[in-house]
């Protein structure tokens, strides 16, 4: 049986580390009713890496909730489109970044889908991938970071672009959830668990008809 | 020789929106009457004067003699002057090996000289013996070997060419021409120092009466040069084959720094240090002798400028399909001052504007980067496809089996003679791959477009092993590198963070070979940007910063460790770095 669990995990991780022929695409919601009403800004960012980095793109889509966008925006480097419109953004220099002033609501979704050859055919000589960054702040100058446990940096989160055409969801934001949608691929965090499931499943079944059959032979 | 003595202090020269802090030089020929020393010397020690056009100088014992005057400078600084002496024996013990005629330099220091306070100073008792370097830090020599050190040679009455480039993090490369025209080098890492006052202060060293005489003093300052330096791969075997350097001044254009740094233009100039019997390169001039440098079966060859005078027996081929005749006069120079920007060879060739694009004229205040690159390769090296055949006179080098080298940016002054190097750094190379046109590394014109390389590769991709090894920069030796094909070094996007205004990411280093590697790891971070920074860097490498990755004492094979990165990035320029692992520490 432990032989077949392994098989289970193996089979599932391999699957989640190959490449999507497809854009990834996460949904994304925060609650911000914590700081509901306040002048602040939103930050997006997608920049390759410092080594040899592979073309990559991304897409913030369907910008929706009931804060107010508030002022001009600031674009910088490879990005084109203004919320709530679609953005843009593309790896091609070292800074591609989407700034605005948003007086924030009660909540705020979007989805990031994320796309382009790094993702669908990953080259196997580069040697950077690209990260995406949302970081959300409670003044227009954007130097308050809000609704994020990264003071530091003031990340919400963060979805790298792996070497292999895997992405990586890092969360610092107990408001915010990010979840891939419109995707067969699960992602790996999500295929270890479903792999422990499956697993557990197994083996619960596996157990329970050893039971029966031992039972079978008990009473035969 | 009628040279007025100079002083240009704290020029401020405007060029276009932009300001360039020229360099502070002085000079003085001591072209005088005999007598007293005057220009605004004061005198230290035995007295000194002015005896046929040159400074004559006194020993004495613990006070020795000299001059001094007030010149706060601005490193880094270059100072050179021509030293002879009379003294023949060590005045107090005549059975000591050197002959006790020797130099000594302060800078920014107060009065004095035996205790002198300075923020550096060095002296050398006899030529022969090791060149003492004194700052707060404490006091080192170099190159730290037994006196007499073998091919060194004591001063005599013949004048001796001493130059000495001090950088600004107090590192030192002290050049010594003899009159026969031989050349030692020894160098300096960085140490700590704190200004004293601002004398300048020249001078014997000896307690032997001498008479010492010293002439042409010249001191230039506050020209400092970043380098940036990578490699770039075989694109089969991805190992570095090729060796790129640039230089940008920090604002204005190359021939505007130039003139604020007192030269006519810039250049590189390059030896071949170590270079193996058998060898099938011979100077034009000579088709019997094949070249040789370093250690090995004949020796220790003295290392030659590449290229030779005259040039190789070869033709050098431009990726445009000309013959370079420019590179069979570059001498001493790597690249030949005068030529067309179609010859590879050239400076104007190597030279680019702000946007990458060719030159248009040298000199014209629209050049801003000079770029350098050299592909060597010896396929005489074991495994090699000449190794042990004919054209490798059936032999392959042994020991030592790789390349060595010694690349420096220096200053082209109006006569046409080099500056000692401003920025100097030592690589080795062990790459045998055969070449699709003939060439020992030279002059490919592989260009360097910002950080592209449009590569006509001399090499033919994947027929060799080895590679390009930066093994020391500035005087600072590097520790053993791990070769690229036994360690991936791979990273994260960057993510910029508006509270710490820096890009955030992450560098992971895995051990891809079958063998464990020691630590401590360093991270080089060759081909920075020069308006970028790591901020988190553990230490810097004139303008190359470098990470120590913590608590690592080994990597077994198949072990990943990451470490975070954080860059300063105000220009928000692409960031292209080129990662090498060193197994070791850097002091």
């Amino acid at each position: 049986m432990s032989k077949r669990a392994s098989l289970f995990v193996a089979l599932f991780l391999f699957v989640g580390s190959a490449a999507s022929a497809g854009p990834i695409t996460y949904g994304v919601t925060v609650d911000t009713s914590s700081i509901a009403g306040t002048a602040g800004s939103l930050d997006f960012n997608f920049n390759p890496g410092p080594f040899v980095t592979q073309a990559a793109s991304l897409q913030i889509l369907s910008f929706s909730g009931d804060g107010t966008l508030a002022g001009s925006s600031t674009l910088t480097g490879d990005v084109s489109g203004a919320l709530p419109a679609t953005l843009t953004f593309d790896n091609g220099t070292g800074f591609n970044d989407y700034f605005e002033g948003f007086t924030f609501g009660a909540t705020l979704a979007f989805n990031v889908s994320l796309y382009g050859p790094a993702l669908s055919s990953p080259d196997g000589v580069s040697t950077s991938g690209s990260t995406f960054a949302l970081s959300m702040f409670s003044d227009p100058a954007g130097t308050i970071p809000a609704l994020t446990t990264d003071t530091t940096d003031g990340f919400a989160f963060t979805v790298d672009v792996n070497l292999d055409g895997t992405t990586t969801v890092s969360d610092f934001s107990s408001q915010t959830g990010v979840e891939q949608v419109g995707s067969s691929v699960p992602e790996p965090s999500s295929l270890i668990l479903l792999g422990t499931v499956v697993i557990l499943g197994a083996m619960v079944r596996f157990r329970e008809r050893f039971r029966h059959r031992t039972r079978c032979r008990n009473s035969a | 020789m009628k040279r007025l003595s100079s002083v240009v202090l704290g020029v401020v020269l405007s060029i276009g929106t932009t300001t360039v802090l020229a360099a502070q030089t002085f000079s003085d020929n001591f072209n005088r009457p005999d007598g007293t020393v005057g220009n605004g010397w004061f005198l230290w020690g035995a007295p000194s004067s002015l005896v046929g056009g040159q400074l004559q100088t006194f020993g004495s014992p613990n006070v020795a003699g000299g001059v001094g005057r007030q010149l706060s400078l601005t490193f880094p600084v270059t100072f050179s002057f021509d030293f002879l002496t009379y003294n023949v024996k060590d005045s107090f013990d005549p059975n000591l090996p050197y002959n006790d005629g020797g130099w000594f330099v302060a800078l920014n220091a107060t009065y004095g000289f035996s205790a002198t306070p300075a923020l550096i100073r060095f002296q050398q008792y006899a030529g022969s013996r090791n060149i003492w370097r004194t700052t707060v830090a404490g006091t080192d020599s170099s190159p730290g070997l037994p006196e007499p050190i073998a091919g060194w040679h004591d001063y005599s009455t013949s004048p001796a060419h001493i130059q000495g480039v001090v950088g600004a993090d107090l590192s030192a490369t002290i050049t010594i021409t003899y009159s026969t025209g031989q050349i030692v080098s020894t160098s300096f890492g960085p140490t700590p120092g704190e200004s004293v006052e601002s004398l300048f202060l020249l001078g014997n060293s000896n307690r032997s009466a001498g008479p010492d005489l010293f002439d042409n003093l010249s001191i230039r300052a506050g020209c400092p040069v970043a380098v940036t330096l990578k490699t770039a791969n075989d694109p089969v075997t991805k190992l570095p084959t090729t060796m790129l350097a640039s230089f940008t001044p920090s604002s204005g254009s190359l021939a505007g720094y130039a003139e604020a740094c007192g030269f006519t233009e810039f250049d590189w100039q390059q030896t071949i240090t170590v270079l193996p019997l058998p060898s099938d390169i011979y100077r034009m001039s000579d088709l019997t002798t094949p070249l040789t440098a370093g250690p090995g079966q004949t020796g220790n060859a003295p290392p030659f400028y590449d290229p030779v005078s005259g040039g190789y027996s070869y033709n050098v081929t431009c990726p445009n399909g000309t013959i370079s005749t420019a590179y069979r006069s570059a001498f001493p120079f790597y690249f030949a001052v005068n030529g067309s920007a179609t010859d590879c060879g050239t400076l104007l060739a190597n030279e680019t504007t702000a946007t990458g694009a060719q030159c248009p004229a040298l000199n014209s205040p629209t050049c801003t980067t000079l770029s350098f690159d050299d592909t060597p390769h010896d396929p005489c090296i074991f495994g090699g496809p000449n190794a042990f055949t004919a054209a490798c006179n059936f032999e392959a080098p042994l020991n030592p089996a790789f390349m060595g080298f010694t690349t420096a940016l220096v200053g082209v002054y109006e006569d046409g003679t080099a500056s000692a190097p401003l920025y100097q750094w030592t690589w080795q190379d062990n790459n045998n791959s055969s070449e699709t046109q003939k060439g020992f590394g030279g002059i490919y014109g592989i260009t360097v477009t910002g950080t592209q390389i449009s590569n006509p590769n001399p090499l033919v991709p994947g027929s060799g092993t080895g590679g390009a090894t930066i093994t020391s920069i500035n005087g600072v030796q590097l520790p053993p590198v791990v070769p690229p094909n036994q360690v991936a070094t791979t990273a994260s996007g960057l993510a910029y963070s508006r509270v710490s205004q820096t890009f955030n990411g992450t560098v992971t280093v895995k051990n891809i070979s079958g063998s464990a590697i020691s630590g401590p790891l360093q991270i080089v971070f060759f081909g920075m940007p020069a308006n970028v920074t790591l901020v988190n860097a553990t230490g810097n490498l004139s303008g190359t910063p470098y990470l120590t990755v913590p608590a690592v004492t080994s990597l077994a094979p198949g072990q990943s460790v990451t470490v975070s990165v954080q860059f300063k990035n105000p220009a928000n320029a692409a960031i292209n770095i080129t990662p090498a692992i060193y197994s070791g520490s850097i002091n």
